[in-house]
């Protein structure tokens, strides 16, 4: 091993001069009584050989670390660090750390996470954001996160209702049919969805919610353009449905992007088209992302209280278990800004 | 000292002892402990069912009991929410990944008592090594972590010393960069927005300012230190209405700001009051953030090599675990001012 040993129980006993037991409940608690001057002395002597406890010995001991592990499938995207950051907030309440593990929507990675969480005895696990409709990946995880709960852990997911654990559930569906409708009450007659893949179960509600919508209060379903979940893939999407419109004279009024990352990237796509967004062309998407309620123009979306739904899902797994699986719906709230003016 | 291994323990049930009982090979036993996905639900039924007969522990807490670490890396990160700390994390996890490690990040939120919690919690877990953007470069804790066994690379900050290797950004320089465009596009009233001045980067991108404004010779009055709580959009737009409300004659014709989510808050107030970017007022960001090249008026800004810096930490890091005769080394990356159209010609 490099380096020098790290300092055990032992080591602290010896250089107090005081039995392993007493050392072990003048460190860490316990029923009877540590006389005080006994208690000093071994905290003295574990603070001079820069003793820790060993968090696996403990945890093997207890059957528990202070820790919940968080999957999320890509952390610089704000949707999933504000829900982050909402579980962090409710997690330090109740004394837990968070680890969180980027899994960049590789099932490989999600797996080795889910093990070392398992193997470091994690108190609880929260995924969000894999739900992909790929089952065999699906019942992969679904089989890791059974032998976790087997050893006692808890789990929750969120927005991924095929998991066997509890979940908070987002009605992207809903949230999409009612900016749909009320895209259409602004006037708006001609639409287009930019979608993310069609295995993505996310991106594949909101555009069956949209198109539900749209299509009972206009009677005509809109087009829709795929690409990446980023905004990247907006910026594409986008550049392809301009491209497409010019050429064939389909032009649309209104595009929904299935997110607000993809959003934004349209909003790239428009003005580097001379296209001028609210005027000429309305842009709405979805999540009500903070750092983009800057943008000009500023954009109509669905918010979703993506920090109650960090809370929420913590919640699940700190609360009584319960033998039948719970669901904690969430709904989202369409916020009309500047990027879908009334039609005149 | 020397530690015995085993001696005077009863031994406890092994791999081989598991296999023997469920019938199956070493290979399946050990594909139900790290790969259970390759096993048939029965078999790994079987083998679990020895493995518990026979009390083997099957958990990694056993084997990095017996090892003293896991197989992890984890990076303590300052703001997961900014989108720089992000970018910084994707560097070290394609090096993590490569040693195949993983990579688990902490988010310390900028205060000190959750990061002392992670960093308490890291050691006791064992991890390989720990990348850091800390509070505060000089806390006490980070040299008890190297004196205790477990390397630390300081991320994005510098110390005074040589017993960590550190990977940071010549903030002086980004700072020269910017205010050197702006002088050359000929503004000569201009005001440095950002704070807390408790931020060493902040302290040096505004040094860098003062240094281009002297040695381009024009009067220190004229470059206008703007002070705000902290870098955040919120800020940036707070800071708009300072500059509207100074006398025209004082008002500046441009602002270099800390970073770009204070140069965003800034071009939404400037814009959302009227007033045209560029025309009114010429905005340089610092970072390059995704959403700076998306912002209303594509964003000016001085580009730090994000990804580079984090893969250079994680590179380091590797190094001092794997190499017993590893030197500290204090990287520092030279940042690039990308010109946008906050700064270029004016409509």
């Amino acid at each position: 091993m490099a380096g020098e040993r790290a300092a055990t129980l032992s080591d602290v006993a010896r250089e107090a001069g005081v039995s392993l037991a007493t050392a072990s409940r003048a460190l860490n608690g316990s029923d009877r009584v540590v006389r005080p001057e006994l208690q000093e002395r071994v905290l003295a002597a574990a603070s001079k050989l820069g003793y820790t406890p060993n968090a696996n010995a403990q945890a093997m001991a207890r059957g528990s670390t202070e820790t919940v592990g968080l999957l999320v499938k890509d952390i610089s995207d704000p949707y999933f660090s504000t829900i982050a950051g909402g579980l962090a907030d409710e997690a330090e309440k109740h004394g837990l750390l968070v680890m969180l593990c980027n899994t960049g929507g590789q099932p490989e990675r999600e797996q080795k996470f889910l093990a070392a969480l398992r193997r470091q005895r994690s108190r609880a696990i929260v995924l969000a954001g894999s739900d992909t409709a790929d089952v065999r990946h699906t019942s992969e995880v679904a089989d890791l996160l059974t032998s976790y709960l087997d050893g006692g852990g808890r789990a929750a997911a969120i927005s991924q209702p095929r998991l066997p654990v509890d979940t908070v559930v987002i009605d992207n569906h809903g949230g999409a049919k009612a900016l749909a409708e009320q895209l259409v009450g602004l006037g708006y007659r001609r639409a287009a969805v930019l979608t993310g893949p069609e295995d993505l179960l996310v991106s594949a509600e909101r555009h069956a919610g949209f198109a539900e919508g749209w299509l009972e209060a206009t009677g005509s379903k809109p087009a829709y353009v795929s690409d990446e979940f980023s905004r990247d893939g907006g910026r594409r999407a986008m550049t392809r449905l301009l491209e497409d419109g010019r050429n064939d004279g389909t032009e649309v009024d209104c595009v929904f992007a299935v997110n607000d990352l993809m959003a934004v990237g349209a909003l790239a796509a428009c003005r580097q088209a001379g296209v001028e967004v609210g005027p000429e062309l309305a842009v709405a998407g979805f999540d009500d992302i903070a750092t983009l309620r800057d943008v000009t123009p500023g954009l109509t979306t669905v918010r979703l209280p993506l920090a109650d739904i960090g809370r929420l899902a913590l919640e699940l797994v700190l609360g009584k278990p319960s033998a039948e699986l719970r669901k904690r719906s969430v709904h989202g709230e369409v916020v009309l800004r500047e990027s879908t003016p009334p039609r005149s | 000292m020397a530690i015995t291994p085993g001696a005077g323990t009863p031994r406890s049930a092994s791999v081989k002892d598991v296999a023997a009982t469920a019938g199956v090979s070493l290979g399946t036993v050990s594909n139900v402990l790290n790969r259970p996905d390759r096993v048939s639900r029965t078999t790994r039924e079987r083998v679990e069912r020895a493995m518990a007969d026979l009390g083997f522990v099957r958990n990694e807490s056993a084997r990095s009991l017996r090892t003293g670490s896991t197989q992890s890396l984890a990076y303590v990160m300052l703001d997961a929410g900014n989108p720089f700390f992000t970018d910084v994390a994707r560097g070290i996890e394609l090096a993590a990944e490569s040693a195949g490690l993983s990579l688990f990040l902490c988010n310390s939120d900028g205060r000190s008592a959750r990061e002392a919690a992670h960093l308490a919690h890291l050691q006791q877990q064992r991890v390989q090594g720990i990348l850091i953007t800390p509070v505060d470069p000089d806390d006490p804790q980070l040299d008890q972590l190297i004196e205790r066994g477990t390397p630390v690379v300081i991320v994005d900050r510098t110390r005074a010393g040589s017993s960590f290797c550190s990977v940071a950004v010549d903030d002086v320089l980004g700072g020269r960069l910017a205010v050197e465009h702006l002088i050359d596009a000929g503004h000569k009233r201009v005001a440095y927005v950002g704070g807390p001045e408790s931020i060493g980067q902040v302290r040096d991108r505004g040094e860098g300012a003062r240094q281009a404004w002297a040695e381009a010779g024009l009067p220190p009055e004229d470059l206008i230190m703007l002070s705000c709580e902290a870098p955040t959009v919120a800020c940036g737009r707070a800071a708009g209405e300072r500059l509207v409300g100074l006398p025209a004659r004082r008002r500046p014709t441009a602002a270099f700001c800390a970073n770009d989510l204070l140069a965003l808050g800034l071009l939404q107030q400037t814009i959302s009051g009227g007033r045209t970017v560029p025309g009114d007022l010429a905005i340089v960001g610092y970072d390059d953030i995704e959403f700076a090249a998306a912002a209303a008026v594509p964003l000016t800004s001085v580009r730090q090599p994000r990804q580079d810096l984090g893969r250079r930490a994680a590179e380091l890091l590797l190094d001092e675990v794997g190499d017993p005769a590893h030197q500290h080394e204090q990287v520092v990356f030279t940042p690039e001012l990308v010109a946008r159209a906050s700064t270029l010609g004016r409509p």
